[in-house]
């Protein structure tokens, strides 16, 4: 399997417009909670936000790479 | 005999020919933790029993002209390492409810097999998620050098055990970066293996994809010491290589002539304070580096750590969250539930960029033995700091302390982290970081570099 130099290229693959507007996020944390069967205590919530936030940024930049349909994910992973 | 700054290496030379016994290097070990651990709070459990006990029979097998290369030598343990007869708590309320652990984990067996002897288990970040050393539970440990400060996590009390010169060598696990950035910010030699070197049998997991073990020191030799004793294939860690021991320890004096050595650039020379680069930088000339070598992609590689880390910690943890999230820290907590709402292609697209990167990774060592890079961006924080200022950006520090670190754990290279001291101040650690399954290429550097005295742990007045 072959892997080429593969930086980031923002004009191949934009970049996805997370995180998305405030309210949408606020939607997403109460169906995500819902789904996972958590119950987001108000006082919790702030912080979540805040940690949500952090990880939307760092999907930006996960999404926007281009890997090859061939790449082997970590799991199977032999260093 | 005075041993609190002797290193391993020293206390099993005394004990294997009979100038101290296994009995006087523990009781001293356990004398100076009860004195002075108030302090610190490096320690959860003091098992002042067992140690007598084990240190007993260390004398009866030396007597029987056992060689022991850890004869003696008083050692401590993160609490995600399963102790038998104690709950493993990793760091969290929630895990104290636990049964008391049937069985050592393997890493301690493997040590007491050698001579050691464990005196304890340490303070911990939550459930290992953690960069600071702050516990809302056991409180916070406090770095021996300057008590106001962090000592770094998640392996906090392995830090400050080990700086406080209570025992010369502890354990901790390292899944982004917490026995990097306690050696750091504490001052120490830190090894973090290759992913897959030693096995995590029977300690609490993290991250599965990342997690690593492995010991915290004043000295590489007591690290190489360490780590051969640790090594080893074992089947009850299904990730644990099959791969025979590979001894560091005997040909950690040979010099670092004709090893080619780089320094990182690019993505770790962005970010952090002056002091991590001229830490660096100090290291780079010590050995006479010229060359700089650049990691691509090293930022897209930390996010991806960043979201397999957030989401397959909340998985674990799921069933905690949603019965008993108010038993979490609350630092902890809402980072493992903003975790639990990760889709799944997010992080499966991380696990793919970790191949991505780990190839990167191996084209550049074609060209180097070593590469160096700053461990932490800056010097330990304050404790209770929520926020620095990264390159000019105010940034979280819980979540950002490990910036230079994740990249490389990512992909599960070797590293020893080494301590520089700038100034009067407080410490700082540059990574030095071998392909994989070359541990020894790393220890052989970090060696070099202590015996120039370019890098050192120092003793402390607590």
């Amino acid at each position: 399997m072959k892997y080429e130099s593969n930086s980031l290229d923002t004009k191949k693959i934009p970049p996805p417009s997370l995180p998305a507007d405030p309210a949408a996020l606020e939607s997403f944390i109460d169906a995500g909670a819902a789904l996972n069967g958590l119950t987001v205590d108000p006082a919790y919530r702030t912080g979540v936000r805040i940690h949500l936030n952090a990880v939307t940024n760092a999907a930006k930049l996960v999404l926007a790479f281009k890997v090859e349909d061939e790449a082997e994910p970590g799991p199977v992973f032999k260093p | 005999m005075n041993i609190e700054w002797k290193s391993a290496a020293a206390i099993a030379d005394y004990v294997n020919t009979g100038k101290l016994n296994a009995g006087e290097a523990v009781s001293a070990a356990l004398a100076r933790i009860g004195a002075l651990d108030k302090k610190t709070n490096a320690f959860t459990d003091v098992l002042a029993a067992r140690a007598h006990e084990a240190a007993a029979k260390v004398d009866k097998r030396v007597a029987r002209s056992e060689a022991l290369p850890l004869a003696g030598v008083p050692f401590a343990v993160k609490n995600l390492f399963d102790v038998k007869g104690i709950p493993t708590r990793a760091g969290s309320k929630i895990n104290r409810e636990r049964k008391p652990a049937s069985a050592d984990s393997i890493l301690v067996e493997r040590l007491e097999e050698q001579g050691a002897v464990l005196v304890g288990a340490l303070n911990m970040g939550e459930y290992a998620y953690d960069f600071t050393g702050e516990n809302v539970h056991d409180g916070n440990a406090c770095n021996p050098h300057d008590l106001a400060h962090m000592t770094g996590g998640s392996s906090s009390g392995s830090g400050a055990a080990v700086a406080a010169g209570y025992v010369p060598l502890a354990l901790g696990s390292d899944t982004n970066g917490s026995i990097r950035v306690p050696s750091s910010f504490c001052g120490l030699f830190g090894l973090k293996p290759t992913y897959g070197r030693l096995s995590r049998a029977r300690s609490f997991p993290f991250v599965a994809s990342l997690d690593h073990l492995g010991p915290l020191a004043r000295s590489p030799l007591d690290l190489a010491l360490s780590y051969d004793a640790m090594q080893g294939p074992d089947y009850e860690d299904p990730v644990c290589a099959q791969r025979e021991i590979e001894p560091t320890a005997l040909e950690i004096s040979k010099g670092v002539k004709g090893l080619r050595i780089g320094k990182l650039e690019g993505y770790f020379a962005r970010m952090g304070e002056p002091e991590a680069y001229a830490a660096t930088e100090r290291v780079a000339k010590a050995l006479g580096v010229s060359e700089s070598a650049e990691l691509e992609d090293a930022g897209v590689a930390r996010a991806s750590a960043y979201l397999i880390t957030a989401s397959e910690g909340a998985a674990l943890h799921l069933g905690r969250l949603r019965e008993r999230a108010h038993d979490f820290d609350p630092d902890v907590r809402d980072r493992l539930i903003a975790g639990a709402l990760i889709p799944a292609t997010w992080t499966i697209q991380a696990q793919k960029i970790r191949r991505h990167f780990q190839a990167q990774a191996r084209k550049l060592f074609e060209r180097f033995d070593i590469l160096l890079a700053p461990a932490t961006p800056t010097r330990a924080p304050q404790i209770g700091q929520k926020t620095f200022k990264l390159d000019g950006q105010e940034m979280l520090v819980r979540p950002n302390i490990g910036i230079f670190t994740q990249p490389i754990s990512f992909i599960g290279l070797p590293v020893v982290a080494v301590p520089v001291w700038l100034d009067d101040g407080l410490p700082i650690g540059v990574q030095v970081i071998a392909p994989a399954w070359r541990e020894d290429l790393a220890l052989r550097v970090a060696y070099q570099l202590e015996r120039e005295g370019v890098c050192k742990a120092k003793p402390v007045n607590l």
